[in-house]
């Protein structure tokens, strides 16, 4: 039987009324309408024997059905189902390789593919990820050849730092070792350096705070005699933040000196006692006036995703990073969330969640 | 700040397929739920799950982000995809429980004890077979003559139980939308379900 049908016979003289009440009778079971609307429905249902009868059997439906979704939830996982995301994934990729005219623009660069899906993303991505949407959104022109070098950076897969000019005498020395720096939770870590005419340009990363950001100095060695060096005029462009992290570029007023030091006083937000140093580049001669310097860093300063896995609602990452003198590794403890956002959390409480020792872990990924 | 679901479809549509796993991660737990809930079967709804994905990327070029205003207007989630993914979803879902019709219900009468561990993982001693077995069949005939839209307002709010508020917010619509969904929703519902009824008594 047809109720609008039933409704527009037997009860012409109100069918607009219950027209109306009808949507809401549902809502008025589980008390989600208004004063005023709960009144309305109230008094409409008193007079309406018809309504009434649905109202009836909405109720009745309603314990039936959600007896079939209780039963039904049971086996339903609420954490992702890893196993059908590497299944998607791989449906979507091999058919990405044989139908490249899927995309409407083509892909700026071949990106080889990442060596196990599982651990393929990187800080870094995210990073480009990040750079991409400042580019997109407020299309700040300095941004574009950052993106361009982080993309390609993965396809090239450098080892050691490369620095790049059209002069046969590299004009900067770089000390890969001073790319990153990590004090407990808090990192730093040098992504990208780039010189022109009048600046030296940071493109850095370092942990969001929602209380202050990272204060970075930078100073020259020998731009006078003093011993601390002079601080070279600065400031912080922020191209925003992804989960846990900051992405901005320092710019520093450079002062050509052959042999000076820049030198960065690194202070993390809650941490105002004690500030970390990096001394990444040195300058050997005077640069040509358009500029010589365009560096990567090195990957492997850059944390580096050794094992995930999913646990509950989270998965729970081990990234690897190399410390300020370069010798021995650390470890940086994260947790995303299914929002994509990064937490750092502590050893223990990552050994806890994923019941084993680190050992086990690094000898688990050969 | 654009919103990162904007950003993420346009890393993917700049030749990085691999980012849409970002994608796959947020939504599969939700879709699957939902549509474990719509066909009642956990394993025919992990297959669809994939279809729904293959098919999204497939249409991603397609994908027209909702004008801001809009949006903001409706609904303060960051989930700008979940509308269009769920109209895939149930698109894909209601076509396959049309087939179920054809295959199961014309070509041959179907044994019941075997056709229900199909259709349903329901433990035999939660509830009576039976009656399951006539709730999906009732709920699979009214979501049959329903259009995606409010077919999925009826799922949402009768087998996942969720608040009228939550829909909305979900499907990106307003409350008073959703409400006139599943009231339709609920008209077709209870056709099938009283004359199942009559049959039975």
């Amino acid at each position: 039987m047809n109720h609008s049908s039933e409704y527009t016979d037997n009860h012409s003289h109100d069918a607009g009324v219950c027209e109306e009440m009808i949507p809401l009778l549902d809502a008025y079971r589980t008390d989600e309408l208004e004063e005023n609307e709960k009144e309305k429905v109230r008094s409409h249902l008193e007079t309406c024997s018809l309504c009434q009868k649905l109202f009836e059997d909405i109720q009745e439906m309603s314990v039936a059905y959600t007896k079939v979704s209780l039963v039904a939830d049971k086996n339903v996982a609420e954490k992702p189902d890893a196993q059908l995301v590497e299944n998607i994934m791989a449906k979507i990729l091999s058919q990405q390789e044989h139908n490249q005219e899927l995309l409407p623009f083509a892909p700026i660069k071949h990106v080889s593919p990442p060596r196990s899906r599982e651990r393929s993303y990187r800080l870094r991505y995210y990073l480009a990820l990040a750079c991409a949407a400042v580019f997109i959104t407020s299309a700040i022109f300095v941004c574009s050849g950052i993106v361009q070098y982080l993309n390609s950076y993965q396809a090239r897969g450098t080892s050691g730092v490369s620095v790049t000019g059209t002069v046969s005498r590299p004009r900067w020395e770089l000390a890969s070792n001073q790319m990153f720096l990590r004090e407990d939770q808090d990192v730093f870590g040098i992504e990208y350096i780039e010189t022109n005419a009048h600046e030296i340009l940071f493109v850095y990363v370092t942990t969001h705070h929602a209380q202050g950001s990272t204060q970075i100095q930078a100073t020259s060695s020998l731009v006078s005699n003093s011993s601390n060096g002079t601080v070279l005029p600065s400031y912080i462009q922020k191209l925003g933040h992804l989960g846990n992290y900051d992405v901005n570029i320092l710019h520093i007023r450079r002062f050509d000196r052959v042999g000076q030091f820049i030198r960065l006083k690194i202070t993390f937000p809650d941490k105002d006692a004690s500030s970390g140093y990096l001394q990444p580049i040195k300058q050997l001669l005077i640069d040509s006036p358009e500029g010589s310097l365009n560096v990567d860093i090195n990957q492997k300063m850059i944390p580096e995703v050794l094992w995930s896995r999913v646990v509950g609602t989270f998965t729970y990452a081990l990234l690897q990073g190399s410390n300020a003198q370069g010798s021995n590794a650390t470890y940086i403890f994260l947790r995303q969330d299914l929002a994509g956002n990064f937490y750092t959390i502590t050893k223990e409480e990552y050994l806890k969640t994923c019941h084993c020792t680190l050992d086990q872990q690094l000898q688990g990924k050969k | 700040m654009a919103n990162d679901e904007i950003v993420l479809v346009r890393t993917v549509l700049q030749g990085h397929p691999e980012v849409f796993q970002t994608i796959v991660v947020r939504y599969e737990p939700q879709l699957l739920r939902y549509l474990t809930h719509m066909l009642g079967n956990r394993e025919n709804a992990r297959d669809l799950v994939q279809e729904t994905f293959l098919a999204a990327y497939q249409g991603l070029p397609h994908w027209k982000a909702p004008q801001t205003a809009e949006m903001s207007k409706r609904t303060k989630s960051s989930q700008i995809l979940a509308p269009w993914l769920y109209r895939i979803a149930t698109n894909l879902a209601l076509n396959w429980l049309k087939k179920q019709t054809r295959d199961v219900y014309f070509s041959q009468p179907p044994d019941k004890q075997k056709n229900l561990s199909m259709l349903t993982d329901i433990p035999a001693d939660e509830i009576e077979l039976e009656k399951q077995y006539m709730l999906r069949e009732t709920l699979r005939e009214a979501l049959c003559t329903l259009s995606e839209e409010d077919a999925a307002c009826l799922i949402l709010r009768f087998v996942a139980d969720e608040t009228y508020a939550e829909i909305a917010e979900r499907l990106h619509m307003t409350s008073e939308a959703v409400r006139k969904r599943v009231s339709r929703g609920i008209i077709s519902l209870r056709t099938t379900y009283t004359q199942r009824m009559e049959v039975s008594q």
